[in-house]
């Protein structure tokens, strides 16, 4: 481990989790596209490129973890709205049990390092 | 204004899609429309106040490079960017088979096993299976049509789904088949799908209407004009008259036949290119929808029936 490598390291995190929290999303409403995109984007560190989450949707969905429906739009062409699979919510809450022990050990352990432990 | 915004999003479109060259096709024009259809639907939502210009740069530059998009896309989730071992210190995966190339899109990926700097993809602590559906993965999904492996193109790529071939089919020859009603048939179905904007289904409805059965009647029709002269072509055939003259000898007389074209005015070369190029129009027409409409729904690709799903390893 180096001086400097957290942030590096946080990227990565952000990286694993964003498949994740993708399917937060669309576990509370079905979501399109867009919709799902732009929300994703206007969180604070979340991705890099919006356009990138467009690969991940195509994915997650092949992976039989998220599953679409197609509407017609008063605006413009076809949308495809995303809804969590069976399988997506199954991940979906084995994941969020694992990062919450993670967590609140981490919050734990960085939470008394400065103090002393005996 | 407005110009300039689409001039910049062509290009950016254009260099989109010759990067998306090194995906198979179907995910590649997956990939085309999704962008084409968010920059759509950002530029329909955002302020115009501050000028077309600069309001398409600033969708442009949320979305990213294309080329760090495709490059995502190319990528295996979360696994190593060749079989080598992963870039960082993180603990092996459960699913080691998993770490294999997803499908070894030439050209795509970065030499070394380096850090990704875009999006979300990247070395990490979970490897997901091969999104392929090689036999690793668990849960529910696999099943007909779902071929082990995939493959490029494969399941969930951009074909077109049951029913919107079964609309086109019926729009093209239900009219021949069942007269009329099978193109009423291929018609619901077409605004019954939800994979065609309005402006398509509404050129499936008009372009023509009965589909092939026009062409089909209008052979049908020139095969009889051909057998039964039409278009007011009368004909008197000749005769022989039979008499005495006056000497009380007699003669014999023959009276030659002949045609006259009456009515319509067509010269008949004229009436047969006009007859040829309603042909060519009738069957044309059809035919060209129906590759559009095929088109338009195999890029909005058909849902994956039967995906060999794998579930996340958490």
């Amino acid at each position: 481990m180096i001086a400097g490598d957290a942030g590096n390291l946080v990227g990565q995190i952000r990286r694993g989790v964003l498949p994740y929290c993708v399917l937060a999303m669309v576990g509370e409403k079905e979501r399109y596209g867009f919709e799902l995109v732009h929300a994703l984007g206007s969180i604070d560190g979340m991705v890099t490129g919006e356009g990138t989450i467009y690969p991940l949707l195509a994915r997650l969905r092949r992976q039989g973890l998220m599953e679409t429906t197609w509407r017609e739009s008063a605006t413009g062409p076809p949308r495809r709205y995303y809804r969590l699979a069976p399988a997506g919510r199954e991940a979906l809450a084995e994941f969020t049990g694992s990062w919450q022990r993670l967590r609140d050990s981490v919050d734990d352990l960085l939470a008394s390092s400065g103090e002393d432990p005996f | 204004m407005r110009a300039d915004g689409d001039q910049i999003v062509a290009d950016y479109l254009s260099r989109l899609r010759d990067a998306a060259s090194v995906l198979p096709a179907d995910r590649g024009n997956e990939l085309i429309e999704e962008i084409t259809a968010h920059i759509a639907e950002a530029r329909a939502e955002g302020p115009t106040a501050i000028g077309d210009a600069s309001a398409v740069r600033n969708i442009l530059e949320r979305l990213g490079d294309p080329a760090d998009i495709v490059r995502t896309a190319a990528e295996p989730p979360f696994g190593a960017f060749s079989a080598g071992p992963p870039a960082s210190g993180f603990p092996e995966s459960r699913h080691p088979e998993s770490r294999m190339p997803e499908s070894g899109y030439p050209g795509v990926g970065r030499a070394g096993g380096g850090h990704a700097e875009s999006g979300y993809a990247g070395t990490g602590p979970l490897a997901w299976p091969n999104e392929h559906g090689g036999p690793g993965g668990h849960g529910g999904g696999s099943g007909p049509g779902s071929g082990p492996g995939g493959g490029p193109g494969g399941p969930g790529g951009g074909r077109a789904g049951a029913l919107e071939i079964t609309a086109v089919i019926f729009l093209l020859i239900g009219g021949v088949v069942i007269p009329f009603v099978g193109w009423v048939v291929g018609v619901i179905l077409l605004w019954y799908s939800p994979r065609w904007r309005r402006s398509e289904k509404l050129l499936g409805t008009l372009v023509w209407p009965g589909g092939l059965l026009a062409p089909v009647l209008l052979m049908l029709g020139a095969g009889v004009a051909t057998v039964i002269p039409s278009s007011g072509t009368s004909c008197s055939g000749g005769y022989t008259e039979t008499g005495m003259t006056s000497t009380g000898r007699h003669f014999l007389r023959h009276v030659a036949g002949s045609c006259s074209t009456t009515g319509g005015g067509l010269p008949t070369w004229l009436a047969i290119s006009l007859t040829m190029i309603l042909l060519i129009a009738a069957i044309a027409g059809p035919i060209f929808t129906a590759i559009r409409l095929l088109r338009r729904a195999g890029s909005a690709p058909a849902e994956p029936a039967a995906d060999p799903a794998a579930l996340l390893p958490v």
